[in-house]
């Protein structure tokens, strides 16, 4: 559905399969600093969430983790989040998030006020990877995603792509 | 459930990477990380749209870590890019588990070669490579006993 191949139309590029979206339901986004290193720090908790699409289904576990994100110097949000999952056949999974959104200045203002902004104004993508018990959810530990984020003042949408 | 605005996602074909390996080092078996193996990067190029120049020669290792279901990838080592900026990348991912990744191991002459889902990231000092920085990227790769052959695609 939302696949795309390397337009190039090369036989090794990767071809992508839209696989499951996790929305996240958020708490207080908290930012501090200047940082010794420089930059500022994030940290948003995780409260909970679910996760839907045709690879898994299941949610969010309450309180198991959140996004703590390093804001660079120029602005730049580097997201390194984790927290555990629940697929609907009760197998708890750890995922690890890591990505990196940036734009305009004025662009990203709005983004960060809940302003609508158009996504393809800004970057934002992202790679998460996971810890899963052997089962019918081990493809998830051996396999390549990318994904994309929605950001809104309560929540975030992610949708993941696996790279094949 | 409000979905809110679907961004679309593409992959832009940037570079290919040819990579030669030199020294193997086997770890040996630790309590964590089973057949672990240091394979030297000897050299190699890096050619395509957005990317030109060399592997630096001996400025790292590709250390895939085997297990009966997966190899988990990791390796780290310096390009040259042709304006002779340095940039570290950090490769990381997934190959097929035993057997088909035992010809990793010296000890296994037969190898045809491994398909690699890869993930890497790069280290680039402000200026034309500073992209490289804040790009997510996905790879697919192409593993053989003293070489392998990288495309790099960038998730845009």
């Amino acid at each position: 559905m939302d696949s795309q191949i390397d337009q190039h139309g090369d036989q090794a590029a990767p071809r992508l399969e839209f696989v499951f979206q996790i929305r996240i339901d958020l708490g207080e986004r908290v930012i501090f600093g200047p940082l010794v290193r420089g930059g500022q720090q994030g940290f948003v908790a995780v409260k909970g969430g679910e996760i839907t699409g045709p690879r898994l289904q299941g949610r969010v576990l309450p309180g198991t983790g959140g996004d703590y994100p390093y804001i660079w110097p120029d602005g730049t949000f580097e997201f390194d989040a984790h927290y555990l999952l629940e697929a609907s056949d009760g197998t708890k999974m750890r995922l690890r998030n890591h990505g990196y959104r940036h734009g305009p200045k004025d662009v990203i203002d709005r983004l960060l006020a809940y302003e609508p902004v158009d996504p393809s104004g800004y970057y934002m993508r992202m790679t998460p990877s996971f810890e899963v018990p052997a089962g019918p959810h081990e493809w998830l530990g051996k396999t390549v995603f990318v994904g994309t984020g929605n950001r809104r003042p309560n929540y975030s949408i992610f949708r993941y792509w696996a790279v094949y | 459930m409000a979905l809110g605005v679907l961004v679309p996602l593409k992959l832009e074909h940037v570079f290919d990477l040819r990579l030669s390996f030199g020294e193997e080092l086997p770890l040996g078996p630790t309590s964590l990380a089973h057949d672990r193996v240091f394979h030297l990067v000897s050299g190699g190029t890096v050619s395509g749209p957005r990317l030109q120049g060399v592997i630096v020669p001996n400025s790292g290792s590709d250390a895939p870590c085997r297990s009966k279901d997966r190899a988990v990838i990791e390796g780290e080592w310096l390009i040259r890019a042709a304006d002779g900026t340095v940039i570290r990348m950090t490769n990381s991912g997934y190959g097929p588990g035993a057997p088909m990744s035992a010809p990793w191991r010296a000890d296994v002459p037969e190898y045809a070669g491994a398909s690699l889902h890869l993930s890497p990231k790069f280290e680039a000092p402000d200026g034309p490579h500073a992209w490289l920085n804040r790009t997510m990227f996905v790879g697919k790769g192409d593993r053989r006993r003293i070489d392998a052959s990288i495309r790099i695609f960038a998730a845009m």
